[in-house]
C-alpha cells in the first residue's frame, strides 16, 4: 500500500512539474498574492480634507495646523464655501469637510458616506487630529493597542493573503486533478487496478498537503521579505493548522469535482463556492459586524477558521494550545467531506 | 470453467435501459467478440464486468481482478513510457523487482527503448495503445477486457494490437473485447450481438452470420 | 449585412439553447448574482453588531461589579470573561472573540487594552468603549471630561448605511462572475470540444462569432442589471441620479467584463490557463485594488496609479457618483471613458486572437 501511495503521489508531482502553466501558477500565485497585491495596502487612511472658513476665523490656522500634524492626513485645501467643498466632494477629491462656525463655536465635519469604511475612517481620524483625542484618552482611561506594531493594516491584510493563497492552492489543485481523470476516463482506470477510493482520495490529499506547505514557505518567505511580516507565535502551530486546513479545502475540491464532473461545472462551482466562503469567512468584515445567524455559518466554513487562526499565531502569538480547538473543527469538517468523497468515488 | 460470467444483467441510467437481462459466459483461452451499434450497451456491459458500475439486476462473477483497456488510452500523458509501466505496475500491487522485470519486457517487447523516457503524450496514438494494452496485461489477468482496441487506428498498429490479443489467448486469458467493426468482430473465437441493451445473438462467427458483412443486419 | 445578421443570429440562437438547456449552468448564471447581492448584503456589514470584551478587576471591590453591570448594559458590549491580571491580557485576548480588555486597577485607574491587529478593530474599541468609561469614571470619581463629540453629518449617507459600501463591491463581484468569468469559460469550452473551428470553418468572421456569442451574456447582463437595481431598493439604497446613466454604467461595465473574458479565452486554450488568468489577473485585483475592500486613498501612490486602470475602479466610482451622489455625466467622463476604453482594448484584443489563433 505504501508503494502504491508513493506512486500516486508521485505521478501528481510529475503532472504538475510537466505542465508549465501549473508550475507557473503555483509559482506566481505567491507572488502575486503575498507580494505585489500587499503593496496596495498602506497604514495611512490617506484622506483629503476641505476646510471651509467663510469668515476668516482666527481658528483656521490652529485647525490646519493641528490637520497638518496628522499622518492620516494627506491634504488639506480651503475653501470660501462649503458649496464649492461639497463640489469637490461629489468629484471624490476630498473625503471630509470641516466647515468652521462664524460664531466661533465648534466646527461642524462634513463627511463623505458613500463609501462606509472609509467615511469612518475619515471621521476618526479627523476627529481625533482636531482633538487630540490622545490626551482625552489619558484622562479617561490609558489606552494600549496590543498586537499593532505600527503596520496593522498591512499585517493584517497580508496574513488574509496567505490563507487565500492556501485556499486557492489548496482547492483548485485536487479539484482540477480529480475532474480532469475523470473526464479523461483514467479515473475508471486507476480504480480498475484495485486502487481503492480511499487510497485514491490520499494520494492526492497527501501531495495537495505537500504542495500547500511548499506555497506557505513561499508566501511567508515572500511576506517577510517584501513586507516585514514576522510571526509572533509558534511556527509549527501555523503548519499544523494549514495542515489540518488542507483536509477540509482540499476535500472541498475534491467534492466540487465529483459534484461538477466536467471541467466547465467544476469552475462554476468553485468560483460561486468560494466566493461565499471568503466573503463569510470575516476576512474582510468582522465576525463582530455580522448578525448571529450569518456569524454561525463559520462552523462550516474553512476559511473562517484558518484565517482566525492564522491572526492569532501570525500576529497574536498563539501557541500550538491555542489554535487546537481550530485544528478540531477543521479536522472534523475535512472529516465529513472525506466520507462524502469516499462514498462519491465509489458511485463514479 | 468459465473465467467470467454475467447472470442476467441489467443496468438502467434514468429511464433508458442499457443493458437489459444479459446472460455471458467467457472461457480460457476464448476470444470473445462484443458487437453492437453506438449506444447499444457494450461499454456499460464492460464496466460491469470490470467492477467500475454496478448492476441494478443479476450477478456478475469473475476470476481475479481483469484487466482493462479503456477507449481512452489509460496512460498518463505526462509520465515517460517507463513511468507509466512502472505506475501501473505499482498500482496492480507487483513487487518491485517483479514490476522491473515486466516493464523491461514490455518495453523489448513493443520496441521502444528508444522512446521509454519520453512522454506518452509526444508518443503515436498506435504506439500508445498497444503500450496501453501491455499495461493492461502487466498483472497477467485472467481475464482481459478491451473496449474498442482497434479504434482510430492505422491497420499496421490494428494489426499489432490482435497479435498482442492472440498471444494473451494462448496463454489462456479470457478475452472480451468490443467493437463495432465487422471485421474485428469476425476474427473472434465467439461474437455476442448486443442491440438497445439486448443480447440478440450469441455464437461462433459461421454460427451468428454466414459473412462478416452479413452481420450488418444486426445493426438494422 | 443581411448576411451577417443572419450568421450572429444563429450563434445567438446557439448559444442561448446551450445556457438554457443545461439547468446547472443556468441555476449558476442566475443564481450566483442573486445570492451574491440579496444574501451577502445581508451579511456583510461594516458596522460593529457586538463586541466581546473582558475585565480585569481589583478583588473584592464593589467598583469592578459596576464597571461590569456598566459595560454589560451597552447594546453592543459583551462581558464575555473576567481574568485574575494583567499577565493574562494576552492570552486572553486570543479566545471567545475577545477584542479589549478593560483593566480596573485599585487606584481607580482603567487601562483599555484593544485588539490593535487591525486598525478597523482597534478603532471599533476605541469609539466603543471610551464613552462608557468616560461616563463610568465621571460617575464614580467625580471627574467630569468632555468626550470630543463635535457636529458630524455624513453627506449622501446620513445614517451610515452599512450597505452603501457593500452593494457596490457585491455588484461589482456579480458582473465580473458571469460576464467575463463564466462567459470565458463558456468559450473555452466551445475550444476544448472542438465546435469552435466547426464554426470557423463556417463563413463566420471572428466578429460576428465573438458577438453572437456575447449578445445573450448581454441580454444576461441586463437581467443583473435590473437585479442590482431591484437590490438597491430593497436595502433602501435608491439610486439618487439618473437612472438611465446608471442602466449605462452596468451594461458598459458588463461590456468591459465580457470583453476581457473573450480576451482571456482567445488567447488561453486549457480550461485551467484560463482558469488562472480569470482568477489571479482579472478578479482577485478587481476585487483587491477597487476600492471595495480598501478604500483607495489607503494605497501607495504607485499602487493606486495601476488600481486607476482597473474596470472595477471605474465601475465603483462611477456607481458611487451616480447613485449616492447624483452626480452627471460630466462628473462620470473619466471612469466611463475608462471602461469604454477598457473595452475596446479588451475587444481588440479578443478579435486579434480569435483570427491568429483559430485561423480558417
Amino acid at each position: 500500500m505504501i508503494r502504491k501511495l508513493h506512486w500516486l503521489i508521485r505521478k501528481e508531482f510529475l503532472q504538475i512539474v510537466r505542465t508549465p502553466v501549473l508550475v507557473a501558477m503555483l509559482a506566481l500565485c505567491p507572488v502575486a498574492l503575498t507580494g505585489i497585491v500587499p503593496l496596495g495596502l498602506s497604514d495611512d487612511a490617506g484622506i483629503r480634507v476641505g476646510v471651509v472658513d467663510p469668515s476668516h476665523s482666527p481658528r483656521q490656522a490652529d485647525i490646519v495646523e493641528r490637520l497638518e500634524a496628522s499622518e492620516h492626513i494627506a491634504a488639506i485645501e480651503i475653501f470660501q464655501t462649503v458649496q464649492a467643498a461639497e463640489n469637490r466632494m461629489d468629484a471624490n477629491q476630498i473625503e471630509a469637510i470641516v466647515i468652521l462656525q462664524p460664531d466661533g463655536g465648534e466646527p461642524v465635519l462634513a463627511i463623505d458616506g458613500a463609501h462606509t469604511v472609509q467615511a469612518f475612517d475619515a471621521a476618526y481620524f479627523t476627529v481625533q487630529s482636531l482633538y487630540g483625542s490622545d490626551e482625552l484618552e489619558g484622562m479617561v482611561a490609558s489606552v494600549h493597542r496590543l498586537y499593532a506594531g505600527g503596520k496593522g493594516s498591512t499585517r493584517y491584510y497580508l496574513v488574509t493573503m496567505i490563507v487565500f493563497l492556501l485556499a486557492i492552492v489548496g482547492c483548485c489543485l485536487p479539484m482540477l486533478s480529480v475532474v480532469w481523470e475523470m473526464e479523461s476516463r483514467r479515473l475508471g482506470h486507476l480504480r480498475s487496478t484495485g486502487t481503492g477510493a480511499g487510497l485514491y482520495l490520499s494520494g492526492k490529499m497527501l501531495f495537495c498537503l505537500l504542495t500547500v506547505l511548499v506555497e506557505l514557505v513561499a508566501g511567508l518567505l515572500i511576506a517577510r521579505l517584501m513586507h516585514g511580516l514576522t510571526c509572533a507565535g509558534q511556527p509549527p502551530a501555523l503548519f499544523l493548522l494549514a495542515a489540518c486546513f488542507v483536509v477540509s479545502i482540499g476535500n472541498l475540491g475534491i467534492l466540487l469535482a465529483l459534484a461538477g464532473k466536467t471541467q466547465i461545472r467544476c469552475i462554476y462551482l468553485f468560483v460561486f463556492v468560494f466566493i461565499i466562503l471568503v466573503l463569510l469567512s470575516t476576512m474582510f468584515a468582522p465576525l463582530d459586524n455580522m448578525s448571529p445567524a450569518w456569524a454561525a455559518t463559520r462552523f462550516v466554513n474553512p476559511l473562517f477558521w484558518m484565517v482566525d487562526g492564522s491572526w492569532k499565531v501570525l500576529l497574536k502569538g498563539a501557541g500550538t494550545a491555542d489554535i487546537l480547538p481550530h485544528c478540531g473543527v477543521l479536522l472534523a469538517i475535512g472529516l465529513v467531506l472525506t466520507v462524502f468523497n469516499v462514498r462519491g468515488l465509489r458511485r463514479q | 470453467m468459465s473465467l467470467a460470467t454475467l447472470t442476467r444483467v441489467t443496468k438502467r441510467f434514468g429511464s433508458v435501459c442499457a443493458v437489459d437481462d444479459v446472460s455471458l459466459e467467457l472461457g480460457r483461452g476464448e476470444i470473445l467478440g462484443l458487437l453492437g451499434a453506438n449506444g447499444a450497451g457494450k461499454t456499460t456491459l464492460i464496466r460491469m464486468l470490470c467492477g467500475l458500475l454496478r448492476p441494478d439486476a443479476g450477478t456478475v462473477s469473475v476470476t481475479g481482478r481483469p484487466g482493462y483497456l479503456s477507449q481512452d488510452f489509460c496512460l498518463v500523458e505526462e509520465l515517460t513510457v517507463s513511468e507509466n509501466i512502472d505506475l501501473y505496475g505499482a498500482l496492480y500491487g507487483l513487487s518491485r523487482s517483479e514490476a522491473a522485470k515486466r516493464r523491461e519486457a514490455v518495453i523489448s517487447q513493443l520496441s521502444l527503448a528508444d522512446c521509454r523516457d519520453r512522454q506518452v503524450r509526444y508518443l503515436p496514438s498506435g504506439w500508445r495503445q498497444a503500450l496501453s494494452f501491455s499495461i493492461a496485461v502487466l498483472p497477467e489477468p485472467a481475464v482481459l477486457v478491451l473496449d474498442e482496441p482497434g479504434n482510430g487506428l492505422d491497420p499496421l498498429s490494428r494489426k499489432r494490437i490482435w497479435q498482442q490479443i492472440r498471444t494473451q489467448a494462448a496463454t489462456g486469458a479470457g478475452i472480451l473485447l468490443s467493437t463495432h467493426s465487422l471485421d474485428e468482430a469476425w476474427h473472434c473465437d465467439r461474437i455476442a450481438v448486443l442491440h438497445n441493451g439486448k443480447l440478440i445473438a450469441c455464437g461462433a462467427p459461421g454460427q451468428v452470420a454466414p459473412s462478416a458483412d452479413a452481420l450488418l443486419r444486426y445493426f438494422s | 449585412m443581411a448576411g451577417m445578421i443572419q450568421r450572429i443570429s444563429a450563434v445567438v440562437r446557439k448559444e442561448v439553447r446551450h445556457i438554457f438547456r443545461d439547468r446547472i449552468s443556468c441555476l449558476l448564471l442566475f443564481l450566483i448574482p442573486a445570492f451574491i447581492l440579496i444574501l451577502l448584503g445581508y451579511a456583510l456589514g461594516f458596522e460593529v453588531l457586538h463586541y466581546n470584551v473582558k475585565v480585569c478587576l481589583p478583588p473584592g471591590e464593589a467598583v469592578g461589579e459596576r464597571l461590569v453591570e456598566r459595560l454589560d448594559g451597552q447594546p453592543k458590549l459583551h462581558v464575555v470573561g473576567r481574568i485574575d491580571g494583567p499577565g493574562d491580557i494576552a492570552q486572553a485576548m486570543l479566545r471567545d472573540n475577545t477584542r479589549a480588555v478593560v483593566e480596573l486597577s485599585d487606584d481607580g485607574s482603567v487601562d483599555l487594552w484593544l485588539d490593535g491587529s487591525s486598525p478597523l478593530l482597534s478603532m471599533n474599541g476605541e469609539v466603543l468603549l471610551l464613552p462608557v468609561v468616560a461616563d463610568f469614571v465621571a460617575d464614580e470619581y467625580g471627574i467630569s471630561v468632555e468626550m470630543a463629540a463635535p457636529k458630524i453629518r455624513y453627506c449622501y449617507n446620513p445614517s451610515l448605511k452599512r450597505e452603501y459600501s457593500s452593494l457596490p463591491g457585491l455588484a461589482l463581484v456579480a458582473f465580473m462572475l458571469v460576464s467575463c468569468v463564466l462567459l470565458a469559460v463558456s468559450v473555452n469550452k466551445e475550444k476544448t470540444s472542438g465546435t469552435f473551428k466547426l464554426l470557423r470553418l463556417t463563413r463566420l468572421s471572428s466578429l460576428e462569432l465573438v458577438m453572437g456569442k456575447s449578445l445573450p451574456y448581454l441580454l444576461v447582463a441586463v437581467l443583473h442589471t435590473a437585479m442590482v437595481l431591484g437590490v438597491c431598493y430593497l436595502f433602501g439604497v435608491p439610486v439618487q441620479g439618473s437612472l438611465l446613466l446608471f442602466i449605462g454604467l452596468c451594461l458598459l461595465y458588463s461590456l468591459c467584463c465580457m470583453a476581457l473574458g473573450l480576451a482571456a479565452a482567445a488567447w488561453f486554450d486549457r480550461p485551467l490557463d484560463l482558469l488562472i488568468v480569470c482568477w489571479l489577473f482579472i478578479f482577485i485585483p478587481n476585487l483587491m485594488l477597487s476600492g471595495f475592500v480598501f478604500p483607495l486613498v489607503t494605497m501607495e501612490p504607485s499602487v493606486r496609479t495601476v488600481a486607476e486602470f482597473l474596470p472595477g475602479t471605474a465601475f465603483l466610482e462611477a456607481f458611487r457618483g451616480i447613485a449616492y451622489k447624483a452626480t452627471g455625466m460630466a462628473e462620470n467622463a473619466r471612469p466611463l471613458l475608462m471602461l469604454a476604453g477598457g473595452f475596446v482594448v479588451a475587444s481588440v484584443l479578443a478579435l486579434i486572437g480569435f483570427t491568429r489563433r483559430i485561423p480558417r
